[in-house]
């Protein structure tokens, strides 16, 4: 007979049921203590744990560390998980908030851009604290402020919300928050690449489809602008001979090409000794 | 305007030819292969440019448009494809084996790379060509130079005129090519020329900035930031709390070229020494224990500062300026050095002979000046010549002195007064001359040029005993010696040794006696203990360091070819034994200078460690400029060799058989024996096994062959090469395999036997640097027509008693071409008929080069008794 605890309602008599073994899960990088370590991470789970879900959000929390969590996806407004509960078919949590308007956004991009550091700092690993700053002045919250802000759902059968599967998807999102905050802004609607596109390509080289390559072995991107006219006098070469003779061979990365066993970039060290050897004479 | 046009492209394709030139020559190019729509497909050799080139290759292109980069890449490639594949077609390279059979893609590609023809057959499957062209065409683009990675780079740009402020410049670098830089401002306009990720490489570059160094951050509220301003206190903040932490993080920082040469204030020693070489007569000296007086005077690196100077600075300091420009150069002024250098300045002190060199030479002298840097020493007399960073050319040369048998040359002469100068201050002397430049008659020489009371000790190896003790005649005849050497060499006298000792010049003993005998030794009160060979004491745990530490005398000479064979330790120990406590403790060594030097490869360490053993080694190579017009083109020396025990009892058997057998024969059968008997005394002398014929192994049973092995290690350590003479080819065919397996290396074995286009082979890899350094040859093998003169040693295993007979085979390795000094090295055993005779040709060489003729039969001529006295073996032949 299982020890009851007060605080349990009677229909959780049973012992709950174990969940399924997920293989190549979510693992949490936090595998003991706080789940999260930076402090808008830690601010999200604040939100979470304030909502005082007890010993559902311990089992959340274990359900996170396990991998139980198999995928979450940041869409503009929405996080979408599958997590794997005790039944066959996992259950599906998403996680819905507020989207800035395209008004509201461009207010908040024309800030970005007149200070590196926003995007400087984001690019760097860490939200500048200054950003909440930016998205209150445009009537918009970067990080949810109070639990009711957020609209949760989980295809589970139990009646409460947060379940502890929309827990484990949350603290999954706090945890990846940790490595890449970014995604903060992408479920707010933008993308790393949308959001720096006209800080990082503000010249006259932005825009258009990539234009093909001149050559593999070409030095310079063809988008990027030659610095021609800058010393077109001199060669500007410091020719010594190379040591040993097929040195090039490695600057580049392994060819996974071989002749009857021999790799090929063997077979070519016989080329560069006459070449080279000859030039030196 | 259509001419204009034509000039700029032939300009071009000039300079395409130039860079591609430049790029072959530099190795940078690679495989490639393009396959064409309609199936077929051609090797290339494209060019593979650094980032460094990229300036270059830019130039080659009329215009920035994707159409012009394409033009010159295709003109670069076809220059570059077009050398490449000429080399190798003139040098007929083939990178496959000829094989039959159809050929997979990889196959024909490989082939059609060393080809004239750059097309692969047509009859290749087009899907694995098209395959193989995406492989290597992924594989090129993996080192392009467009790919390169770069980093945010902080430059520090001191104040244009004088006062204005300092300057961060933001920089972005290439992290291949550090000396890349392209100014953000150039980043934020749109240029890009390190690739398209540039701009958000260098602004996640600020962001870690900003986490790194906060007091930086306010630089990230600007749009488009350039650099960053900072006031002079910020500036040592940052060089000196921040720098190397965001160097260590990954973010460029380049301070200017002075700053690491910056000079500090500081306190110098100023020492005045009257005499210009302290006891002249007494046999004392100094030590590097002695105490020198000195005064403490305020300076700038290695300037005095004047009263007007230290008024301007105690100036800023009260204006709480911590980086003043003093004569136009950026000091850093902390007001509690000044505090010190103000309360020292003026006052006396004293310090060790080791603390006044380790300040002057530009180490740290410990506290002896409490927090405040001591930047120097200045110094008068013997101080300031020991500080000098090229002592032995600054004391005065010693002419040959009176009782020198033989004139030293230019080179001895600074080399001898360099020993007495150091010797007269109770200093070690470390003399490190390569082999061949007379470290022996220097030695000799300096001790009859300061003759002090008291006998010199003399350690060597067993087996250059005997060297030592035919030098000491020849160069110094008026020298006493005694060779402390053998079972009986207390009980051969009743006179104590320490008396017998004190009644000689010189006493000779070999390292493993002294180890021994170090009890009695150190009842002699030396003059002067000389460490011959003093690797032998490298190791300081051996019994043999620890006895030459204990063995006191005023001066401590150590000769070497080598102070360093393996590891720093090694000159350390000799140091040790040399200077105790210059160089610390065997541990404090370690940390400061072995690990750093050998592990980190720490410039300044070796730099360091250079400056302060400088007045202490002298080491001139036979290639050095200053020495080389001194030497002769061949210098000839003698080595005397011990015989082992098992050797001597050889020899006197071989010897008591002949004398009998010659006395009852007559006429050729009498010269037969004799000239067989002196067969067998050579073999002897070469080693047990090559008369046994037994196939005995070799090693420790010749003291011949130790020598042999000792002379070629260090001919092969110098880089040199060596001619090994013997006139047995059986002695030659034991030694080869023996002497590359001792040394390491190959070695050459030229004999009569060796065909005709073999031999030719052989001497061609003996002439290449990079061939066998030691080339044994059979006296005898083809005589003329060999050019040898790769080798710079000539060593005669065994002699041939007729001088014309080695010469000639000497003047293989000298003759027109050799630009070196050739050495000779005659191998002899002491007390054998090799050293008789080898004493005959010497004191009568004009008569033996009439008398002699041409061969060996001169000796057969010799009676009974002459014949005994010329094989006789000496008592002193046999080593421990």
């Amino acid at each position: 007979m299982p020890t009851q605890s007060p605080n349990e309602p009677w229909w959780r008599h049973a012992e709950p049921k174990a969940p399924r073994p997920v293989v190549d899960g979510l693992v949490t990088s936090k595998r003991r203590g706080a789940m999260a370590s930076t402090w808008w991470s830690q601010r999200f789970v604040g939100v979470l744990e304030s909502y005082g879900l007890g010993a559902r959000m311990e089992r959340g929390r274990r359900y996170a560390r396990k991998g139980q969590v198999m995928s979450l996806d940041v869409h503009p407004g929405l996080l979408a998980a599958q997590v794997q509960g005790s039944r066959e078919e996992p259950y599906t949590v998403t996680v819905a908030a507020r989207v800035p308007n395209d008004a509201q956004w461009a207010a908040i991009e024309q800030v970005l851009a007149s200070r590196v550091g926003f995007v400087a700092r984001l690019l760097a690993g860490e939200v500048p604290p200054e950003l909440e700053d930016v998205f209150r002045a445009a009537s918009v919250e970067l990080l949810p402020l109070a639990w009711s802000h957020l609209e949760t759902r989980c295809t589970c059968p139990d009646w409460e919300n947060p379940c502890k599967h929309i827990a484990a998807a949350l603290y999954v999102f706090a945890d990846l928050l940790d490595a890449d905050p970014w995604l903060l802004l992408e479920w707010r609607g933008r993308t790393r690449d949308a959001l720096l596109e006209p800080i990082v390509a503000r010249g006259a080289t932005a825009g258009g489809p990539p234009p093909p390559a001149v050559a593999p072995w070409w030095p310079f991107d063809p988008r990027t602008r030659l610095p021609v006219g800058a010393d077109t006098g001199s060669t500007g070469f410091a020719v010594d001979p190379p040591d040993p003779p097929d040195a090039v061979l490695r600057r580049l990365d392994h060819l996974p090409l071989e002749i009857r066993g021999t790799p090929v970039t063997e077979l070519l060290a016989a080329a560069y000794e006459a070449v080279v050897d000859a030039g030196e004479s | 305007m259509v001419e204009a046009a034509l000039a700029v492209d032939s300009a071009i394709d000039d300079r395409v030819e130039t860079v591609a030139g430049a790029l072959v020559a530099a190795g940078r190019f690679v495989p490639g292969l393009a396959v064409r729509d309609d199936g077929r497909a051609r090797s290339w050799w494209w060019p593979l440019p650094a980032a460094s080139d990229r300036e270059a290759i830019a130039s080659l292109c009329s215009d920035a448009s994707v159409e012009a980069q394409r033009d010159a890449a295709a003109r670069l490639a076809e220059a570059v494809d077009r050398r490449v594949r000429a080399g190798l077609v003139d040098a007929g390279v083939a990178l496959l084996p000829r094989r039959g059979g159809r050929p997979t893609a990889p196959e024909a590609w490989l082939r059609s790379l060393t080809a004239p023809d750059p097309w692969l057959p047509a009859t290749l499957d087009r899907d694995r060509l098209r395959v193989l062209e995406d492989a290597v065409a992924d594989w090129v683009a993996s080192g392009s130079a467009a790919t390169g990675r770069t980093r945010l780079c902080l430059r520090l740009r001191e104040p244009d005129g004088g006062d204005g402020p300092w300057v961060l410049e933001l920089l972005l670098q290439d992290v291949d090519e550090p000396s890349l830089l392209v100014p953000a401002s150039m980043l934020w306009a749109g240029d890009a020329p390190l690739g398209p990720d540039a701009v958000e490489e260098l602004l996640r570059g600020l962001g870690r900035l900003a986490r790194l160094a906060p007091e930086l951050a306010s630089v990230l509220d600007e749009a488009a930031p350039e650099a960053i301003v900072l006031d002079a206190a910020a500036v040592l903040a940052f060089v000196r709390d921040r720098a190397a932490t965001l160097a260590d993080a990954g973010i460029g920082v380049l301070l200017p070229a002075w700053w690491s040469k910056r000079r500090r204030l500081g306190l110098r020693m100023k020492a005045s020494t009257r005499r210009s070489a302290p006891g002249g007569a007494g046999a004392g000296g100094l030590g590097m224990d002695a105490i020198v007086s000195f005064e403490w005077v305020a300076a700038l690196g290695d300037r005095r500062l004047t009263p007007a100077e230290l008024r301007r600075l105690e100036a800023a300091a009260a204006a709480k300026q911590e980086l003043v420009r003093v004569r136009g150069e950026w000091v850093e002024l902390r007001p509690h050095d000044l505090d010190v250098i103000r309360a020292r300045m003026g006052t006396r002190d004293e310090a060790t002979v080791a603390d006044i060199l380790t300040a002057g030479l530009g180490l740290e002298p410990g506290d002896a000046a409490g927090d405040v840097e001591i930047t120097g020493v200045e110094a008068t007399g013997w101080l300031a010549r020991l500080l000098d960073d090229a002592l032995h050319s600054v004391v005065a040369p010693i002419p040959t002195p009176d009782g020198f048998a033989g004139t030293l040359r230019p080179y001895q002469e600074r080399g001898v007064g360099w020993l007495v100068f150091l010797g007269r201050l109770g200093l070690g002397a470390c003399l490190a001359d390569d082999m061949g430049l007379g470290k022996t008659a220097q030695l000799i020489a300096s001790v009859l040029a300061d003759p002090v009371p008291g006998p010199t000790l003399v350690v060597c190896p067993v087996s250059v005993l005997g060297n030592w003790e035919r030098e000491l005649a020849r160069f110094a005849p008026g020298l006493s010696v005694l060779l402390h050497h053998g079972p009986a060499r207390f009980t051969r006298s009743r006179v104590s040794f320490a008396k017998r000792a004190q009644r000689v010049d010189v006493v000779l003993t070999s390292y493993s006696l002294i180890a021994r005998d170090v009890d009695e030794l150190v009842a002699v009160p030396w003059s002067r203990v000389v460490l011959d060979e003093a690797q032998q004491v490298k190791n300081p745990a051996t019994a043999q360091a620890r006895a030459a530490a204990r063995i006191g005398a005023a001066r401590r000479v150590a000769l070497t070819g080598t102070p360093v064979e393996n590891r720093l330790s090694e000159l350390w120990s000799i140091m040790h034994l040399l200077n105790p406590g210059l160089l610390g403790s065997a541990r404090s060594f370690r940390e400061r200078f072995a690990v750093p030097i050998e592990r980190d490869h720490d410039t300044d360490a070796t730099a360091a460690l250079r400056r302060l053993t400088g007045p202490f080694v002298l080491r001139r190579l036979k290639t050095d400029k200053s020495i080389i017009d001194d030497l002769p083109d061949k210098i000839e020396t003698t080595e005397s060799c011990p015989l082992t025990r098992e050797q001597a009892t050889l020899y006197q058997a071989v010897v008591d058989d002949l004398i009998a057998r010659s006395e009852e024969a007559e006429g050729i059968q009498r010269r037969g024996l004799v000239l067989a008997g002196l067969t067998r005394l050579k073999q002897v002398c070469n080693h047990p096994a090559h008369l046994l014929r037994d196939g005995s192994p070799l090693p420790r049973r010749s003291g011949k062959l130790t020598r042999t092995e000792e002379l070629l290690e260090e001919i092969v350590a110098e880089g040199a090469k060596a001619l090994c003479f013997t006139q047995f080819a059986e002695w030659g065919e034991l030694l080869r395999p023996y002497l590359a397996a001792r040394l390491g290396v190959e070695v050459g074995w030229l004999h009569g036997g060796v065909p005709r286009r073999r031999r030719d082979q052989m001497v061609a890899a003996f002439q290449d640097p990079d061939g066998p350094p030691v080339l044994l040859v059979s006296l005898k093998a083809g005589g003329t027509g060999l050019n040898l003169t790769a080798a710079s040693h000539v060593v005669h295993l065994d002699r041939w008693w007729n001088p014309a007979v080695e010469d000639q085979a000497t003047d293989r390795a000298y003759r027109i071409g050799q630009t070196r000094a050739v050495q000779v090295h005659k191998l002899v055993s002491i007390g054998t008929v090799e050293e008789h005779i080898d004493a005959m040709l010497a004191t009568k060489r004009r008569l033996a080069e009439s008398v002699v003729g041409s061969g060996e039969e001169w000796i057969t001529e010799l009676s009974t008794d002459e014949l005994r006295e010329v094989v006789a073996l000496r008592a002193d032949a046999v080593e421990e």
